[in-house]
This record gives C-alpha cells, structure tokens and sequence, in this order.
C-alpha cells in the first residue's frame, strides 16, 4: 500500500472525450514532491498505489520514480497515517523499473520522489466526490476555473495587464479574443471612453459601434451633419468651446456692453437642419477686462461662471516677501453665474449672486436678444 | 485670473499686479468659495455659504513673489501648479473633504535652464472632458447620436517661453510641452520632493518648439501641433503599447529628435513620448479658422471676411474682428 502525502500540479483543463492513446502530461508547480512511502514491496508485486485529485476528478495516473533510502522510524510513521487516507479511493501503481525494485528490496524505507507524471484520458473517469478525507492537498491553476469565472477574473485586469496576459497561453488569448465584452473593456479603456449605452446593450453591438467610432477618429473622417450655418447676427466672436455637445460662443463687445454669449444643442439638433441659437446678453461689468469666462454643462442647464477681482486688493508685501501687512480694502473675489435657460430652472446660486450683484453694480440677470 | 471647470468646481487662480497669486475652488453647484492655497491666512475670502461673510483662511502659506503660477487640472484629485519662475510643476493633490485643500506631493522640474535665463509660462490646454460628473445622466435625457464620450484627461499642453536675464526678446519661439498624464501620475514619487527632468520628463513628456502666436488646440484625441498644421497629433501610450504587443509590426508612432538648444537650456533635450501624426484630409477642417472637438462632435468655424464670403483669413488678433461679416460653422458627427 502507498499514498500521496502531498502533490502540486498544474493539471491542463480536460474537456470533452480524449482520443484513445492521447496522454495528457502534467508538470511539477515548483519543486513539490511526491514522498512515497511504504514497506519493501514483493518481487514482481504491485508497488502500491496512490491517487491524484483534481478538482472534482479522480484521475488514476502513470509515474516514475527516484527513489533514495530513509531511516524506518520515519517511513513507518507516514506510511500508518496515508494508509487510512487511502484506503478508499486507489488505484494500482505501474510497475516500476527493475533496478528500482532491487534498491527498494535491499531497504528497510525508501523515500520515493515523482519525477513525472501522465494520466492516460482513457482512464479519465469520476470515481467519486472528493470528500475531507480522501481529497489530496493541491493547487489547482487558473485554467482549471470555467471559462465564466475566467472571463469574470480577467475583466479586472487593467488593459495593460490584459494585454500582457494574452500573450502568456493559447487558451486565454482565444478567451479575451473571442469574449465581446472583454474585447470592448479592453478597447474602451485603451481608447479612454465611455459610453452611454443601456445597461443590456448587448456587448457585441457595443464592441461594433466602438470599433466604428475609433475607427472614424483614426482615419479622421467624419460623417457631415450641418453645413455652412451662419450666425452673422452676432459680431465679434472671440472664441467658441464645445461642452457636453453645446456649442457655445463667447464675445466681448467692449468695456461698457454687456458680454454676449450664446448657445446651440448639438443632441438636440437634426441633420442638414438650420442650428438653432440661443443668444444671451450678460449684464454690464465694471471689469471687463479682467473678467474671464467659463462654462459648465450639467443636467441640460448651461451655467456661464464669470468672474471678476478688482486689482490692487491684495495685501502689500515687505521685500522679504513675508506678508506683514493686509490692505484695509477687503479683496473680492466676485464671481457670477448665469443660467441659461434649457431647462428654465434657476441655478440654486443664482439669488445668492443677485447680493453680489448689489452690492457691487456688477450683474443683472441673463436677458434674452 | 484663470478659471478652470473641473467636475463640479471650479479652479480659479488669480494674481495680481505683482504676481501674488491665490488658488480658490468654487462649486459652481453650490455657490461655495473656499481658498485652497493663498499666501496669507488673513487673507479674507467670500464664502457665500456663510452668508457673504468673510471667513479666516487655512494655515497654508504660499509666498509667491516673481512670477503667476497658474493652476493645471490634471485628474479630479490631482492640480499641477505650473511655477516657471522656478522652473517647475508643483503637484498637488486637491482634497475636498473635511475642508478644500491643496497638499503638494512633489516637484516636477522642467527642463533644465542655462545660466542667465528664464521660463515665461504662457499657458495650458487639455483634451476636452465633461464638466459634470452627471454627464452620462444627462445625455441619456437629451437624446444621444454616438454613445461614446471620454471622462479623462490623457494629455496636457503647456507653453513656455525663454528669456535672457537684462534682455527684452525672448529666445527663438515658443516651446510646447506635452505632458502624458498616465505617465505624469506614474511619476509622482512617495519618497522623493524634488524629481528632476531626466527622471520623469523624457520618458513622460514631448517638448519641441513651435511658433509662439496661438496657443495649442485638441481636437477629440489629437493636437494640432503647430499653428496651420495639415496633421494632427496622437500621444497615447496605451495605443503604442496595445498595438505593440498585439501585430508585433513596425509602428506608424514615433518619438522626437533631441534638440541642441545651448542657448537656453544646459543640454539638448530629447524626449520619448511616443506620438503618431494624420494627416487632416478634410479640406473644410483644415481651412476652417479653428475646429473645437469632444469625442462625439467635430466642428469647423470659418470666420467670414466682410464681401469675401469664400476668403477665409486665419488672424485672431483684435484689429481683424471688426472686418468678420459671421461664422460659418459646420458640424461633423463621428462615426
């Protein structure tokens, strides 16, 4: 009799029904060693036997030996504990080689080393559910999980992992290649978007309409949707910007008029249809020329946040740059928003900024031109 | 002053005359002004949360005495304060909670001056983001044409300029400086303060001159790299990598040539931030005035010259505003 005290393979996954005469070779994880240990077997007798485990798979297997010679206090120990873990599930040993046979003869103990191991699909046969008992300590590798646990595991990789491991094995190379919503993970992150989709888009179409739009910004060619609009109506633009798709434009007439700004809904728009401006005038500012201007888009309301520091307000410096001194004139930061008006919701802000307005002749509300 | 969208704040720097400078977060959601670096703790700032009155500062002193540093959004938790007048990036981390603050990380230097000269910031662009974490609700409301946008900053554009001390001109054109922000965040040491150029700059970045008038523009992905440009530009290091490991074949992307510049630098600067240029075979974007993109809309803006509706001219500056008759926009949709 003999047993398997401890074994860490690397076990290929098995699908399906292996070909006759197929082998299918396992290899040590590390150095782990099988320690076989029994009393000296008869001439031309079974060596013993001994079992592998996979995960839910008993496979009876073929190895070799190396064997080298031990004190028997020892081998008697471990043989009295592995004989009652295998006295259930085991299947005869191979025969070994003859040469071996007279070393293990001449021995009291013998501490046997697998060096190899192979299983024969033939025999590949559930013998039973591994139990506490019966079930032999082992590793099992990432391939022996399903292919759903796997796909689940390897979207958490970030892409440049993803990348990486594709290239470590076959199996997992055909797993993100041919998975639509690792491939559209893999290619949203690497291209840094998002989308918009609903949560049961399904992933292939996804995967499609990504493809096409990166495509289309790699190649810089773009489908035409509104042509040669002309907004004459309004002079001297200084510049326009492009946010969460509104176009805006922003011009400053001058000291004394009201900054002018304006907008168009580019979602909301048809194709080859006239874009439709909205033309928003601010009020008139003491500053204009220290007035900046920036815009935040969220929920349809298009907030213009303008802001304005009158000069010379900052406390006074030493030269040792060490502020010792601050101005008796309180520094402002004046700051203004404007709502305009998609949605028609005042800005929760906006009151709060009509004290401002006030108390510094800077703002009136947006009006409409 | 600069103001800044960034998520639902606002980074405003502003400086006066003689470039003392202050970093103010507004949430232009709530109304609320908070100071995040100032020089001074009496410093007195609105806080319209405390009904308009002022309220004392945080303990942090920033004394900053030659020069405006300006504030750099670099992710939602990451600000860079572009500081030429010491010839580097301070980067910062932006903590909101309990109270909004800037707690500085380390220093980036830039490339290394020549005895005698001067770094002048110019200024600084990114790549078009959201400005609304909401962003995604509120497409889905709004009807959408392509679902896909983008919610992260990949590349930061500065400007500098070079000056020698006593002298009026500056030195040759003006330098761009592209600035990987993957590469950027990898950067950050924990152990170091001070990281000099040669230990992140070539590896993160592509520095190279340029022509000083307009400053750089994205265009979705893409920079234009010079003003006037046929192509436009593509740094993305997860493509070079992603296309690297995957065909295995000779990549269209490319990195630049050192530059000897002894003038003003103490030794040519090469940089290895790779890149890959398009050309821009649309006759109507390249000749428009200025294009502005996100990653679902592309749109060309052709300023119209007075009885020359077809003349197309390219200045920006003050004078030529009065002759523009109108805008000619047209729109593209991607995909």
């Amino acid at each position: 009799m003999c047993a398997v005290r401890s074994l860490r393979l690397a076990v290929p996954k098995v699908t399906g029904s292996p070909g006759p005469g197929r082998h299918s070779n396992c290899k040590f994880v590390h150095d782990d060693r099988l320690k076989f240990l029994g009393p000296v077997p008869r001439p031309n007798g079974p060596l013993g036997v001994f079992y592998l485990t996979t995960i839910g798979l008993l496979q009876p297997i073929n190895c070799s030996f190396k064997g080298e010679k031990t004190g028997w206090p020892v081998a008697r120990r471990h043989w009295q504990r592995q004989a009652q873990l295998s006295s259930e599930r085991c299947v005869p040993m191979p025969s070994i080689k003859e040469q071996d046979r007279r070393v293990i003869g001449k021995s009291k103990g013998l501490l046997l080393t697998l060096t190899s191991v192979s299983m024969d699909p033939r025999q590949f046969e559930y013998k039973s559910k591994p139990t506490p008992e019966n079930q032999v300590a082992t590793t099992p590798s990432l391939l022996d999980l399903s292919t759903e646990l796997l796909i689940e595991i390897l979207a958490y990789l970030p892409p440049a992992d993803m990348v990486s491991v594709q290239r470590t094995c076959r199996t997992i190379r055909d797993i993100v290649t041919g998975t639509a919503y690792l491939q559209y993970t893999l290619l949203a992150n690497i291209n840094r978007v998002d989308d918009l989709l609903p949560p049961d888009f399904p992933y292939s179409e996804r995967l499609e309409l990504l493809r096409c739009h990166e495509q289309s910004w790699r190649d810089l060619q773009f489908n035409l949707f509104a042509e040669g609009h002309n907004i004459s109506d309004v002079q001297n633009i200084n510049f326009f910007t492009l946010q969460d798709s509104y176009l805006i434009y922003v011009c400053f007439p001058g000291r004394g008029w009201g900054l002018q700004y304006g907008y168009t809904d580019l979602c909301s728009a048809e194709r080859n249809k006239e874009l439709r401006w909205v033309h928003l005038t601010m009020g008139e500012s003491q500053y204009p020329d220290s007035t900046r201007i920036v815009f935040a888009v969220d929920h349809g309301l298009v907030m213009a946040v303008r802001f304005c520091v009158p000069f010379d307000s900052f406390p006074e410096c030493k030269p040792d740059k060490r502020v010792t001194a601050v101005s008796k004139t309180p520094t402002w930061l004046s700051w203004s928003t404007w709502h305009s008006l998609n949605s028609r919701r005042a800005h929760p802000i906006h009151l709060q900024q009509h004290t401002l307005c006030h108390s510094h002749r800077f703002l009136n509300s947006p009006r409409r031109v | 002053m600069n103001a800044e969208v960034l998520g639902d704040h606002i980074l405003v720097t502003v400086w006066n005359c003689s470039c003392k400078a202050v970093v103010f977060l507004v949430s232009w959601k709530t109304g609320t002004v908070t100071l995040v670096s100032g020089f001074s703790k009496f410093y007195p700032v609105l806080n319209s949360h405390e009904s308009l009155k002022l309220r004392m500062l945080p303990e942090r002193l920033t004394t900053l005495h030659k020069a405006r540093p300006m504030a750099v959004s670099i992710n939602s938790s990451l600000v860079s304060l572009v500081e030429d007048y010491e010839n580097r990036l301070e980067i910062c981390k932006l903590e909101l909670y309990p109270v909004p603050r800037l707690q500085t990380l380390c220093f980036l230097e830039l490339p290394p001056l020549a005895s005698g000269v001067s770094n002048f910031f110019l200024d600084a662009n990114t790549e078009w983001v959201p400005t609304s974490k909401s962003y995604a609700r509120t497409r889905s409301s709004r009807g959408c044409h392509l679902p896909f946008y983008s919610s992260a900053i990949g590349t930061i554009a500065l400007r500098f300029q070079y000056q020698l001390l006593g002298k009026f001109h500056f030195i040759d054109d003006s330098y761009a400086l592209i600035i990987s922000v993957a590469a950027l965040v990898s950067a950050i040491p924990t152990d170091v303060y001070n990281v000099p150029w040669e230990d992140w700059g070539p590896s993160s970045t592509h520095f190279y001159a340029i022509a000083p008038a307009p400053p750089l523009r994205p265009l979705g992905p893409f920079w234009i790299p010079t003003y006037g440009s046929l192509v436009v530009r593509q740094y993305d290091p997860r493509h070079t990598r992603y296309t690297l490991l995957m065909s295995g074949d000779k990549l269209p992307w490319q990195s630049w040539p050192p530059f000897n510049s002894m003038e003003q630098f103490q030794y040519g600067i090469g940089t290895h931030l790779p890149y890959r240029d398009v050309m821009m075979e649309n006759k109507v974007l390249y000749q428009s005035t200025y294009n502005v993109a996100d990653r679902e809309w592309v749109v060309g803006i052709t300023s119209l010259v007075r009885g020359f509706f077809d003349c197309i001219f390219r200045c920006e500056s003050d004078h030529s505003h009065r002759q523009v008759a109108g805008h000619s926009i047209t729109v593209y949709h991607v995909g």
